[in-house]
């Protein structure tokens, strides 16, 4: 305590100090001059400035000031080379931004901690299958299922949810509007362990078959809406033209990935709704219980659950619980990851790039970094020195890149705020800023370490001895920037296929023949979950009246309903074939059309017939199927005229029509594929399956008509408000934006690792160009006396380029094996094209040595402009 | 010139504060007397004696002040404190049972 008082009291007394030391060491020189005679007073002499040094040392605080006066050295030395400084911070900005932005996004969506209470003790129960080597997860249970864990696991307090459907109409106060509905069970509040703030959430009474109406809202809408009122509890809303009373309003913190509006109860079963896997299963670890524990108790359950299951061949299932972090984010990890590898890359290039800059300043400043330590200072010191510099860049890259990244963030969200569904705040907050500082300070002994200790490593004497570029350059201290430049040219080509590999993805999947016309085409959507179309009849008046008036409008050619649009998605439902036994079912996607469909959109009906209005309730079930469904199903055989059974029903099948792309719902199906399709005439579907099929989805209308879509999207609307004053039309779309909707997170991945590789080729491509510079002007005496001798300037230009074009190759084969890698780790998101398609690798190989044998001959052209005479005078 | 043998590191601290428990003496008659006690063996470079005695400073071991050296020059006189008068009896105990030891080890090993 005293040492330090002490210190402080020096920094004040600093002058008095400095005269002190001073005159005590006049006094020792003339002492020593005195009784030993002037030699050895000059002995001395050579140590004062050690003596003053180190006695002035002792007083400071030591760490500090060496720290301070390596910064301001540091920052002398960058101030005099401010090209290289420039180029260093820009790419560590770069670099370090977008890992910034990219890291918020990936902690909102995958590692930021749930906003509930004890969230490490959530999970959710989920089904693994793998069939053929291929693992996969279902994220969804049906309604045995759930009651077999409701009643056995009593390790786990669970509740069943579904997701979100399309956003529904909410009347209350006078006020209209759309929200999100969720139906959750009983206990779903409970197990995440959120309270209402006022009320209380669904009893088991209301939570089944014939409960009563009820609802709990959102704080948002209840303050939006309701105006905060908290009597509104026990009153009632409108929902879908339905009376809800009421119980509960939830806090403003909750919310959950649906960010849902209003929650009703969700009503489990096992029949119609619960017979597929179609709710969610969230639960909490009971006190005393653990996850391995509750794990295997699933698993168990799981094994009794499908004992009975008659799965295709090649195929296991088995239960288990994830997190329920793990399990938001299931469907977006593998992109994010992917993303977040990216950016990581791009920096870890940026730094190699960085590093080997410094290297090239270091074999600049040999002659400096020896001099100084020949003058006393350790190695250490100046390797500390170097360091230091190295800091600095990193300091200034880093806070330029917590700029770029706020910038950059806002941005990105909007760019993936629908495709990763960022529920949770996106925000530069504590934890993102630890993780940059973290990146930062790795990014810099990433890329000063090896450099500074490189320099210090030179020998006094050799460096002194060789006077600037006299000497045929030295080819061994080139090695280590040579290596440098291949790691990360092996980087960007593994970068480049990946991305290579993405875009080849996109274009197929844009480029599949969609199976019907397209263009001209319109078609507007609207939900029907209503209370007024609770029947088959009912809907179909709607779809009648309202096509019959949309026929009426000028250039329209042919008008239909259907429940799901090209490109999108349709119900998944089992059926038998003739033949099967009991237990025996497939799996096919379905959903209902009127009957212009076919011609509305140009599908080519290749055999039989389309449906007709005369396919009514009364009159034989029939359906259509499509040739994807014949093959898998009917091989070798013409379907028209056999009989499938769906349920309880038998249906004929009347017509073959070609194939439709569909959005493909399966594991391990391209996000767009021409699937298996049963088509239902709209008007033979049963009134229960018409119900739950409108909780899910929205039927479209489709119109195909020469006239400006503009003109016909108000003439449609017109129609509808016509037919049906409540419930207008929520969207119009052309085909192609459905199209575009279905590929965004396709388009957007192919995009931001389509950047990332732009970015890592021109960092590489700097990377090569500022090499063979660097070993041109090393070498331009060397090429002098080489061209005095008679080397003509092609030979000498060949002489400085191979190099770079044989680092490029050796870096472009290793980064094919490591594209190699990445390509089978990323085999999923990759369709119509192989993981390791030759073209792609061949073409970002030759893509690679194009542009790298462009950034050699670039500084070595300068050479055919080099006199010989005058290089070697200036020697 | 036979060559100075080298110091077990921190002695340089032992050798200043044993100099001066006879009284205070300015910094060149310290570097004097320790090679005159070693019989010249034992040489303190000024470039090692100033640090030293100036880390002692901030330690509070010694104080310095001013005063009139033998040959009426003004000169800066160090001279232990309490502090320093302990720290030499730890460092004297503790330095003895070193060479002890070493003595020990040269004997029988």
């Amino acid at each position: 305590m005293s040492e330090l008082f002490r210190k402080i009291r020096y920094l004040f007394g600093r002058r008095r100090f400095e005269t002190d030391l001073d005159q005590e060491l006049r006094f020792h020189l003339e002492m020593a001059a005195e009784e030993q005679g002037p030699t050895a007073a000059r002995r001395s002499f050579g140590s004062v400035e050690r003596m003053i040094e180190g006695s002035r040392d002792m007083w400071t605080f030591q760490l500090l000031e060496n720290l301070l006066r390596d910064l301001r050295y540091g920052w002398r030395v960058l101030r005099k080379s401010p090209g290289f400084a420039a180029v260093a911070i820009a790419t560590l900005a770069l670099g370090i931004g977008a890992n910034t932005a990219v890291f918020s996004i990936v902690d909102a969506v995958l590692l930021r901690p749930l906003p509930y209470p004890q969230p490490e003790q959530l999970g959710a129960v989920i089904t693994h299958f793998a069939q053929h080597g291929d693992q996969g997860i279902n994220d969804s249970v049906d309604g045995k299922t759930w009651e077999l864990i409701r009643d056995h696991a009593d390790h786990l307090d669970g509740a069943v949810f579904s997701g979100a459907g399309a956003k529904v109409n909410f009347a209350a106060n006078g006020q209209v509007r759309y929200v999100v509905q969720q139906r959750v069970a009983a206990g779903y509040f409970r197990v995440l362990g959120v309270q209402p703030l006022y009320g209380r959430e669904f009893t088991k009474d209301e939570d089944c078959e014939g409960g009563p109406a009820v609802a709990v809202l959102s704080y948002g809408l209840w303050k939006n809406v309701l105006h905060a009122d908290p009597s509104v509890v026990e009153h009632t809303v409108m929902l879908r033209g339905e009376k809800f009373t009421v119980v509960g309003i939830m806090p403003p913190e909750f919310v959950t990935d649906t960010l849902a509006d209003v929650w009703t109860p969700l009503r489990p079963s096992t029949g119609g709704e619960g017979a597929g896997a179609n709710y969610g299963l969230v639960v909490r670890l009971r006190p005393g219980a653990t996850w391995p524990e509750a794990d295997s108790q699933v698993r168990a359950i799981g094994a009794i659950r499908f004992k009975d299951e008659k799965l295709p061949p090649d195929t296991s299932v088995w239960m288990g619980v994830i997190s329920l972090q793990r399990y938001f984010g299931l469907d977006v990890s593998t992109p994010l990851y992917i993303l977040w590898i990216a950016v990581a890359m791009v920096l870890l290039i940026g730094c190699v790039n960085i590093a080997s800059l410094l290297l090239a300043r270091a074999s600049g400043r040999t002659r400096e970094i020896a001099t100084r330590m020949a003058l006393g200072g350790g190695r250490a010191v100046v390797f500390r020195q170097l360091l230091t510099e190295s800091l600095l860049l990193a300091a200034m890259g880093g806070a330029a890149g917590v700029g770029l990244g706020y910038l950059g963030v806002r941005g990105l969200e909007f760019l993936v705020r629908d495709i990763f569904n960022l529920w949770q705040p996106v925000q530069l907050d504590a934890r993102v800023l630890l993780m940059t500082s973290a990146v930062t300070l790795s990014a810099c002994l990433l890329f000063g370490l090896y450099p500074a200790w490189h320099a210090t490593r030179a020998q006094i004497r050799d460096a002194l001895a060789e006077s600037g570029g006299r000497s045929v350059s030295g080819g061994r201290s080139r090695w280590p920037r040579r290596i440098l430049v291949v790691a990360e040219v092996t980087l960007s080509v593994a970068l480049l296929i990946g991305a290579g590999l993405l875009l080849r993805t996109f274009t197929y999947l844009r480029n599949l023949r969609p199976g019907f016309d397209p263009n001209h085409v319109v078609t507007a959507t609207l939900s029907l979950e209503d209370a007024r179309y609770q029947t088959t009849a009912q809907v179909n008046r709607l779809f009648d009246q309202s096509l019959e008036r949309i026929r009426e409008l000028p250039g329209v050619e042919a008008a239909a309903v259907a429940l799901a649009l090209p490109y999108e998605r349709g119900i998944n439902d089992a059926f038998h074939l003739p033949g099967d036994g009991p237990q025996d079912y497939h799996m096919t996607v379905e959903f209902y059309v009127t009957p212009d469909y076919f011609r509305a959109l140009h599908i080519p009906v290749l055999d039989g017939r389309t449906f007709t209005a005369a396919d009514g309730p009364q009159s034989r079930k029939v359906v259509m199927v499509n040739e994807e469904f014949a093959k898998k199903y009917f091989p070798q055989r013409n379907p028209v005229g056999m009989h499938i059974k769906g349920g309880k029903d038998d249906l004929e099948i009347v017509g073959l029509v070609g194939d439709v792309l569909m959005e493909g719902i399966h594991a391990g199906a391209a996000p767009l594929a021409a699937v298996p399709l049963v088509f239902i005439p709209a008007g033979q579907v049963p009134d229960e399956y018409m119900q739950m099929m409108h909780v899910w989805f929205s039927p479209s209308w489709i119109v195909r008509t020469s006239a400006p879509p503009q003109a016909v999207m108000r003439g449609m609307q017109k129609a509808m408000q016509s037919v049906e004053p409540l419930l207008p039309f929520s969207e119009f779309r052309e085909l192609d934006e459905v199209k575009s909707k279905t590929l965004g997170s396709e388009r957007l991945e192919t995009t931001l690792m389509g950047v990332m590789a732009a970015l890592a080729l021109l960092l590489a491509v700097i990377g090569i160009y500022g090499l063979i510079a660097h070993s041109v002007n090393e070498r331009t005496p060397e090429l002098g006396i080489r061209m005095a001798m008679g080397a003509t300037a092609e030979q000498a230009v060949m002489l400085v380029t191979l190099p770079g074009v044989a680092l490029a190759a050796t870096g472009c084969s290793l980064g094919c094996m490591l594209g190699w890698g990445a390509g089978r780790w990323m085999r999923h998101l990759i369709w119509g094209v192989s993981p390791t398609d030759a073209a792609t690798f061949a073409g970002v190989a030759g893509l690679f040595l194009l542009v790298a044998a462009a950034a050699s001959l670039l500084p070595a052209w300068r050479i055919t402009r080099l006199n010989p005479a005058t290089t070697l005078r200036s020697e | 010139m036979q060559p100075t043998p080298e110091l077990l590191p921190g002695t340089l601290y032992l050798l200043i504060l044993r100099t001066l428990a006879r009284g205070p003496l300015h910094g060149y008659a310290i570097a004097k007397r320790i090679k005159e006690s070693s019989d010249a063996a034992l040489e303190i470079e000024e470039g090692s004696l100033y640090p030293a005695l100036n880390r002692m400073l901030v330690k509070g071991w010694l104080t310095a002040e001013w005063g009139i050296s033998d040959n009426n020059r003004k000169a800066r006189f160090y001279s232990l404190t309490l502090a320093g008068r302990k720290q030499l009896a730890e460092e004297t105990q503790q330095f003895d049972r070193l060479i002890q030891a070493i003595q020990l080890v040269m004997r029988t090993a």
